[in-house]
């Protein structure tokens, strides 16, 4: 028996359990560093919003402002 | 020739004989084969003990080859047996029984291999027994001690690769001429089949460590291709909330630059206002000053960005400085007139006691204008609110 026909033996004492462990330990360990990023993702979306929502209102401010200088151009016509 | 109870018997007790002897060289204590008082065993010499053991398997052999040679047809325990030896030095051994027939090629015709035979031949028959529903327990539980020959059995169902590998597996074996049953492979290592257990386990494991990387790789490929995409999603959400934050920055500059060009100019439009009623400004000079003004809020409203801005709110300062100066100019030439020239010169009389006091109908007709000019710029400016 060489070393090849040694290992198709033994491999084919490997049964599906064995396979399954393998996989799910895989599977967890990138699971979690999935699930990291997804987190990380989530963050940034609240972020991105929350200064979105601050600027659109700092930009409502400048077109009021904008507004009022008119008026007064207007009531300097007078 | 007829294998008779004799020819077995010597057999067999070489057999155990040597057993035995290499069971008592690993441990006293795991001689298993008889309750009876341990002999003396006389110390033999290690060289002693292998010429021994080869001159007993060499006379076996011999014996056997010498009875092959005589009569090819033997008959044991009700089976007729047939050894032939072919040209290539090989042996033919053809077991039957009835109407069932077991042909196998052996490399050497001794007794283990040939009773290894008769056993397997004796296993299939009792197989065949249980597949037709005959077997009892018993039968069972041989069925069990018998894996080799359930695989031979389960190959029918196993895909073929498994089916070819298992043949090979076989007839590598049979090539060597090592063909041994469990059951006498039990007799063999009874006392350490837990150890022989673990280490098949340990080549399980190790087998499935050196293929473990192949058996994952498919979904590690899917695993690290998502976690790309996700940092790559990272990357963007990052891009994007620079931009964001930027926006946010340069839209906070922009409103208080604005907030502040409101507050300069309505500050310098009310001084503007005050100035004029007051007559220390020309009417000319504030037409100017005010025209100058709009020109100013329509640069800053059409601005878009907060420098624009800033360069038009310091244009304001500039346009206030300007009235200032004209108003100083103005003061030093009323005091020099009233130093030098003391003849009378009119005056407007209709508001010397101030402008509530004028009660003609055009001088209240101006009060009012400015007053309210001046209220509205101050609201617009956020000035009226505070004050």
């Amino acid at each position: 028996m060489d070393l090849n026909e040694f290992m198709k033996k033994s491999l084919s004492l490997v049964d599906p359990v064995d396979l399954e462990r393998e996989f799910s330990d895989t599977e967890m360990k990138y699971a979690s560093k999935i699930a990291k990023k997804d987190m990380e993702i989530s963050d940034l979306d609240r972020k991105i919003a929350s200064v979105n929502k601050r600027t659109s209102d700092i930009k409502a401010n400048i077109n009021t402002l904008k507004n009022n200088l008119k008026l007064i151009s207007d009531a300097l016509e007078d | 020739m007829h294998i008779d109870k004799d020819l077995v018997q010597k057999a067999v007790d070489e057999a155990f004989e040597k057993i035995i002897k290499e069971n008592e060289s690993y441990d006293d204590s795991e001689v298993i084969y008889s309750d009876e008082p341990k002999p003396e065993v006389k110390e033999i010499p290690e060289e002693d003990k292998v010429e021994e053991e080869e001159n007993v398997e060499g006379r076996v052999e011999e014996e056997v080859e010498k009875a092959i040679g005589e009569n090819s047809d033997f008959n044991f325990l009700g089976l007729d047996i047939s050894i032939e030896k072919t040209e290539n030095g090989k042996f033919n051994v053809k077991i039957t029984k009835a109407d069932k027939e077991k042909v196998e090629v052996l490399d050497v015709a001794d007794l283990p291999n040939i009773l290894g035979l008769i056993e397997d031949f004796f296993n299939e028959l009792v197989l065949e027994d249980t597949k037709s529903g005959e077997g009892d327990e018993d039968e069972a539980e041989s069925d069990e001690e018998t894996p080799e020959l359930n695989e031979e059995d389960d190959s029918d169902e196993d895909e073929p690769v498994e089916q070819e590998f298992e043949d090979e597996l076989t007839e590598g074996y049979r090539a060597s001429g090592y063909h041994t049953s469990l059951a006498s492979l039990r007799r063999k290592y009874g006392s350490r089949v837990e150890e022989i257990l673990e280490h098949g386990l340990l080549a399980k494991e190790l087998a499935l460590e050196m293929v473990r990387g192949n058996l994952v790789k498919g979904t590690v490929r899917e695993l690290v291709d998502t976690v790309r995409e996700k940092d790559a999603l990272i990357a963007a959400k990052k891009t994007d909330l620079r931009k964001s934050s930027v926006r946010y920055l340069y839209a906070k500059k922009m409103e208080s630059s604005l907030q502040k060009a409101s507050a300069v100019l309505g500050s310098a439009i009310v001084d503007l206002s005050k100035r004029v009623n007051s007559r220390q400004v020309s009417p000319e000079l504030a037409r100017k000053a005010v025209k100058r003004y709009k020109s100013i809020i329509s640069a800053i409203v059409n601005a878009n960005s907060p420098k624009t801005v800033l360069a038009a709110t310091a244009a304001v300062g500039k346009v206030r400085n300007v009235v200032l100066a004209n108003v100083n100019k103005s003061k030093i030439k009323l005091d020099r007139s009233r130093g030098v020239n003391t003849e009378f010169r009119p005056r407007n009389v209709l508001n010397r006691t101030g402008k509530t006091a004028n009660s003609t109908l055009l001088s209240g007709r101006r009060y009012d204008g400015i007053d309210e000019m001046s209220a509205e710029i101050l609201r617009i400016a956020g000035i009226t609110g505070n004050s």
